[in-house]
């Protein structure tokens, strides 16, 4: 409860960026507690937060990848195509950063991990060491190789064909 | 800088920019807090969990009592207050839904005493178990609160791990993640379902409201008539519709009585990735995928060598298994039933002569040892488990020997070199065990007689001594000797233990053709006949005293069994006196003690 209480509003802070919808990160975060007050693991962390921070980027990662993709009807399109252009930019960019997460959800955790907090949470490699229990010039050069992993998959689904699909709502 | 990785960099900044209201943040981490709250607290092995809910239980119990009563008194042949009772097809379809679970299993089995002198037996077992459609199947066993025991069937991996944390080692090997729907949360009701079952109305359990569907062993129709009695009580939560708690009390073919009990049931608990990553510490070692089945076993006869029964369902087929006659009577190509010694002993000269050209088949014990070690390892924590345990599973496992088979099968063999390793293992421990050494014994003999069959260039049939054998039943049975006479004194006199070893002795000593020891044993004998109260026995010892001094065989019996005329009983033939055999032989002192 201290942990909630202390912490619950970056983690769920970092749920909402992941998942990009409040209800969704609303319930991780419940899930989250849940899961941390009925096992044993997080007794047993040196670092509690951190233990719960890992716990809960796997959720939120978890659960875009899990999640299915809603494929726009021809309908919506349609009708999406008749909103005014800066709607449509709207749509275009949350597309871009819904590719982006779906992308680095793919990642292995301590890749996705590095790339959130130095990119998202805008941390530095020795505040990220602190976080992941790992040394800042090992996180620099997977944070690098990170960077080039996620490169190749957002390229190649960029350079695939345009579908008629849609925002993946959340 | 690429301009994809830009982009990339780009659109992650944007990604910090996203913002949830303060009041919403608010109120999301009020409805965690309450989530906590309304969880039960179950870690892994935590001893302050079962304290907390025996707390729980007793603040519950006050208005559980009352309604229990309230709910009792409206309540008529399972019909609720309103009328309603759950309907299955609802059950079916709420857990048809779930994705995810996990529940507690408490196991007690109870072993009848096979002879009045024997302890009886009582194994508990403790599990927890995660099912999860994405990720697979993991079981955790407990052993006095610590996790003993982990086993992970994967689904992505099409991988299953079995790890010991007694043993400090694990398995890992392929697995057809197909049969994974073989786990599924359907499975928990499906016996109940396709049964005749009474609906015994509702009751509370820990504050829900449950409603009870019972199973007996005549509404049973699954079960093939295996059971002697099974009776299992299914309450299903009258507000989730979902299992809340299983109690199950069976006993199959005489074996033991087992209670089994699932209850504390998490439907659709989150489970990601890691939760089925199977830990394994770096100083466990991995055992190879043992190649016991493949090598030792002829694949038209071979019945698989799979321990897993003594986990899953304890050790009750051990005891008992009718198709022991059949296989028989199948293995030695012949009705065994024609055979009386009395009056055809041809016919039992050739069985025994089958009987040692299938022995002879087996793989030597020394070479198969390890792995059948590591068989025993993956189904049973014998380090865990007492001596005498041991004794009684490895009487079991002899017991199971000769019901598939013994010494006419094929594949028997792996039980009695089970039962072996684990007398092995129980004199490793404790040497100067006058009971463990017999039991040790026993077991060896079980496997090889003392006493070859076999036919010489004109077809006639021969006997010819074991000698190795002869020698390793002596060196054991000396050592029981001087242990039996080093507690002999004043208080403590000489009996029947003594005269029984003493006798095996001289037996094995004219088996080698060491006639000066086994008259000097004689002598012992004599002595000591007063004492020990033996005299009755006098007559016939001293006939074997001549016998000897001619060096001649000795021919005396001092146990009787109680089918000792039956045609079964060939098969235990070709031992020293004081062999068993399986318990139904009933061996038992010839005389009773003056």
């Amino acid at each position: 409860m201290n942990l909630l209480d202390e912490h619950g509003s970056s983690l769920h802070r970092m749920l909402g960026r992941i998942t990009r919808c409040e209800h969704t990160a609303g319930d991780l975060l419940q899930d989250l507690f849940v899961k941390l007050v009925s096992t044993k693991g997080i007794e047993k962390a040196d670092n509690p937060y951190a233990y719960a921070w890992r716990s809960a980027a796997n959720l939120a990662f978890d659960w875009r990848r899990k999640r299915k993709i809603q494929t726009v009807t021809l309908d919506n399109a349609a009708e999406i195509c008749d909103q005014s252009s800066s709607v449509i930019d709207k749509i275009i960019k949350n597309e871009q950063l819904e590719h982006v997460l779906d992308s680095i959800s793919g990642l292995k955790e301590l890749d996705r991990n590095v790339i959130y907090l130095h990119y998202v949470e805008q941390l530095t490699y020795d505040q990220i060491a602190v976080r992941l229990d790992k040394k800042a010039s090992h996180l620099r050069s997977t944070c690098s190789k990170a960077i080039a992993k996620l490169r190749d998959i957002v390229s190649k689904i960029n350079s695939t064909p345009i579908k008629k699909e849609g925002s993946k709502s959340a | 800088m690429h301009k994809d990785e830009k982009y990339i960099i780009d659109c992650l900044n944007e990604i910090g920019n996203f913002e949830i209201s303060d009041q919403k943040a608010r109120a999301n981490i009020e409805n965690a807090k309450q989530a906590i709250l309304n969880t039960p607290i179950q870690s892994t092995g935590d001893k302050k969990w079962s304290k907390l809910m025996k707390l729980n239980l007793t603040k519950m119990a006050a208005a559980a009592v009352i309604l229990i009563a309230l709910i009792i008194t409206f309540n008529h042949n399972g019909v609720s207050p309103d009328g309603a009772t759950i309907a299955w097809a609802d059950v079916f379809t709420k857990i048809g839904n779930i994705e995810s679970y996990s529940y507690k299993e408490y196991r007690t089995e109870t072993h009848e005493r096979l002879k009045p002198e024997s302890a009886e037996i009582k194994l508990k077992y403790i599990k927890e178990k995660y099912y999860s459609k994405e990720f697979g199947k993991k079981t955790e066993s407990y052993h006095d609160d610590n996790l003993s025991g982990q086993s992970y069937f994967l689904r992505q991996t099409n991988k299953f791990y079995v790890i010991s944390h007694l043993m400090n080692h694990y398995r890992q090997e392929d697995w057809d993640s197909d049969s994974m729907d073989w786990f599924a949360p359907r499975y928990i009701i499906d016996n109940y379902s396709k049964s005749e079952h009474l609906n015994i109305g509702r009751k509370v359990i820990d504050g829900n409201v449950v409603e009870g569907i019972h199973l007996s062993s005549s509404a049973n129709n699954n079960s093939k008539n295996r059971y002697d009695y099974y009776e299992s009580t299914l309450w299903i939560d009258v507000k989730t519709e979902l299992p809340f708690l299983v109690e199950t009390n069976y006993k199959i073919n005489n074996g033991p009585v087992v209670n089994y009990v699932m209850c504390e049931f998490q439907w659709n608990p989150v489970f990601t990735a890691k939760d089925f990553t199977p830990v394994i510490p770096d100083n466990y070692h991995l055992i190879k995928k043992s190649s016991v089945k493949k090598n030792l076993a002829k694949p038209q006869k071979v019945e698989p060598l799979d321990l897993s029964y003594l986990d899953e369902i304890g050790l009750t087929y051990l005891i008992y298994d009718n198709s022991a006659s059949e296989k028989i009577e199948t293995l030695a190509n012949t009705d065994i039933r024609e055979f009386m010694p009395s009056n055809n002993t041809d016919k039992l000269e050739e069985l025994l002569l089958d009987q040692d050209r299938i022995q002879q088949q087996w793989p030597k014990y020394h070479t198969v040892r390890q792995d059948i070690l590591e068989q025993i390892q993956l189904a049973i924590d014998y380090e865990s488990l007492p001596e005498t345990e041991l004794l009684y599973i490895a009487q079991l496992l002899r017991d199971k020997f000769w019901m598939v088979g013994g010494l006419l099968s094929h594949e028997s063999y792996q039980y009695g070199y089970m039962a072996r390793v684990l007398c092995e293992i129980a004199y490793e421990r404790d040497q100067h065990n006058a009971d463990i050494i017999d039991e040790l014994v026993e077991s060896i003999q079980t496997l090889e007689p003392t006493v070859y069959t076999s036919l010489d260039d004109k077809g006639n049939f021969i006997r010819t001594k074991n000698i190795m054998l002869n020698k390793e039943l002596l060196e054991l049975k000396t050592k029981q000797f001087n242990i039996l006479v080093g507690k002999i004194n004043n208080e403590t006199p000489p009996c029947w233990q003594h005269f029984a070893c003493a006798n095996d002795l001289v037996q094995l000593y004219q088996n080698l053709d060491n006639y000066e020891s086994a008259l000097s044993t004689v002598d012992w004998i004599i002595e000591n006949a007063d004492a020990g109260g033996w005299n009755n026995f006098l007559p016939d010892i001293k006939k074997t005293q001549t016998q000897l001094l001619n060096h001649k065989g000795f021919n005396s019996s001092i146990y009787k069994s109680y089918n000792q005329m039956d045609t079964e009983d060939f098969r235990y033939l070709r031992t020293i006196k004081s062999f068993k055999g399986p318990s139904w032989r009933g061996r038992y002192p010839k005389y009773k003690l003056n």
